[in-house]
């Protein structure tokens, strides 16, 4: 054999060796090359030099208005959430809000999910997913409409909201359809089977190439003023007598009766030592108006907290 | 029979061509969409035509919340409806400034490249009725020229669909993943807008 057919065939075995290291896997995930033409995305596996689309924090508030759908739409979209917070490996956190804060289908800095006619998903529509992108693929937000003249099921007969919002939630997080042959259906391949309800390793995999890919490294978790304690954001220390409660996603005390009027306290310091100053609306004092995007307020202890953007 | 003598120059780089083309991404869509046949998408759009795609102007629309794109069309043959010879039909998604809106799934279209797409008017997020592609990439078909003629591919042809029932087993795209010829689309589409196929 002449030495540069040697040298081709080393080469040649050499570069699919290469290739066939790389792990087999089937799932690929959602590329954005666009500069204004393409309006889909690619579908790419996970070491594609041109990367893929994923977010720059870890937990992701969802808003839900099952107006158009019933109540037990958001228990199926709680379960739907649920399975990806399961995955081992995975430091994201879905989380659902309350429903008061539901944005609209479109860029306002709110995830939603929402039930409607229209939105561009129609007739052959079940589900449609949009993702909002900064520079670099970064998702800032994400949407899903479902189609309202589907007659939408939660007892796995077609079609089940809990397999669908599954399959779009691992669109929200980057992840395309898979190339998955397998007889255990993947949630990314079909969002509708009854072993779509629960996520198969290669969907796993696929939110676990995103979490490699793209590590977060989360230095301030918290908006200003806010503390990390490890787990969440200490916000305030109530005041003296006072007992603080949540509404419509806005942090409150009663107010307390002083002859300088409901809300008298100058302020009192967090942790960080800033000092707020409460506004009596007319019934209550008024710490905090919320909400603020993938962030959720609540009370533990008596004291007002925030759940984190990431963890650190 | 003899086998024929093939070179290893030859093959080697096939062979490599191959494998890197599979690495490689491709466009899909990614929303879930129940499987359109032909006969569904012919009835469910009022205007079918094979069109270039001259230029595009993406924008925020009135509501401020979501980019749209609009396309400019030159139509070369229409197959059902009355449009003019220059379209221009809206998506959803596309750039302005440093933001995107992607939506997975939604119809694939190039500036230069010809398509047979179907159209109809629907109201998208913050607009009054627009000709769009409403069966997003079930309602494009790529022109791809070949030796043989022109072939159609539909853009859906990657997608997991299901069909009315949740069973995706016979969901595939019309033409299948290998497509079918042009003219054996067109005159699949005229038989059946001939047969008033109207939803």
């Amino acid at each position: 054999m002449r030495w540069k057919t040697k040298a081709f065939l080393f080469g040649g075995a050499t570069a699919l060796t290469l290739i066939a290291s790389e792990p087999a896997h089937a799932f690929r995930m959602i590329q954005n090359s666009a500069t204004g033409w393409v309006t889909s995305g690619a579908r790419v596996p996970c070491h594609d030099s041109g990367g893929f689309t994923h977010w720059n924090l870890r937990n992701i508030v969802w808003r839900v208005n099952p107006a158009l759908e019933g109540a037990t739409a958001e228990g199926s979209v709680d379960y739907a959430i649920n399975q990806w917070n399961a995955v081992s490996g995975s430091d994201y956190r879905l989380t659902r809000g309350p429903a008061t804060g539901a944005g609209g289908f479109g860029w306002d800095t709110t995830n939603s999910m929402v039930w409607a006619g229209g939105n561009g998903c129609s007739l052959n529509c079940l589900a449609l997913t949009a993702l909002t992108l900064d520079a670099g693929q970064v998702i800032i937000e994400s949407d899903i409409t479902f189609n309202t003249l589907v007659s939408w099921s939660n007892d796995s007969s077609a079609y089940d909201i809990r397999a669908v919002a599954a399959h779009e939630l691992g669109h929200s997080l980057g992840i395309h359809h898979t190339n998955s042959l397998a007889v255990n259906r993947p949630t990314m391949k079909d969002g509708y089977f009854a072993n779509a309800l629960t996520l198969e390793n290669d969907d796993k995999d696929a939110l676990l190439c995103s979490v490699a890919k793209y590590p977060v490294n989360c230095t301030n978790p918290c908006p200003s003023g806010g503390v990390y304690d490890g787990a969440n954001c200490y916000m305030w220390t109530r005041p003296p007598g006072t007992t603080p409660f949540i509404w419509d996603e806005n942090m409150y005390h009663a107010a307390v009766v002083h002859p300088n009027g409901p809300c008298p306290y100058l302020a009192w310091n967090n942790l960080n030592g800033t000092n707020v100053q409460p506004q009596f609306d007319g019934a209550n004092c008024v710490l905090w108006l919320g909400p603020e995007p993938n962030q959720l307020p609540f009370i533990w202890s008596n004291n007002y907290y925030l759940s984190p953007i990431c963890r650190p | 029979m003899k086998p024929k003598n093939v070179s290893i120059r030859s093959v080697g780089p096939l062979a490599l061509a191959l494998a890197l083309t599979a690495t490689l991404g491709s466009p899909a869509g990614a929303m879930t969409l129940i499987r359109a046949g032909l006969d569904d998408l012919v009835a469910a759009n009022s205007t079918i035509v094979i069109a270039k795609v001259e230029g595009a102007t993406s924008y925020w629309n009135a509501d401020a919340n979501l980019i749209l794109t609009d396309y400019r069309l030159t139509t070369t043959q229409v197959l059902k409806g009355r449009v003019e010879r220059e379209i221009t039909l809206t998506q959803m998604g596309g750039t302005a400034g440093e933001l995107t809106t992607l939506i997975p799934g939604g119809a694939n279209l190039l500036s230069d490249q010809r398509y047979v797409l179907f159209l109809r008017h629907e109201p998208l997020p913050g607009t009054e009725p627009v000709l769009t592609v409403a069966e997003h990439c079930q309602g494009a078909f790529d022109i791809e020229s070949r030796d043989s003629g022109d072939w159609a591919i539909s853009q859906a042809a990657d997608e997991s669909l299901v069909d009315d029932k949740g069973d995706p087993q016979g969901a595939e795209v019309p033409g299948g993943a290998q497509g079918l010829s042009l003219d054996e689309l067109v005159k699949s589409i005229t038989a059946l807008v001939d047969k008033g196929g109207d939803r």
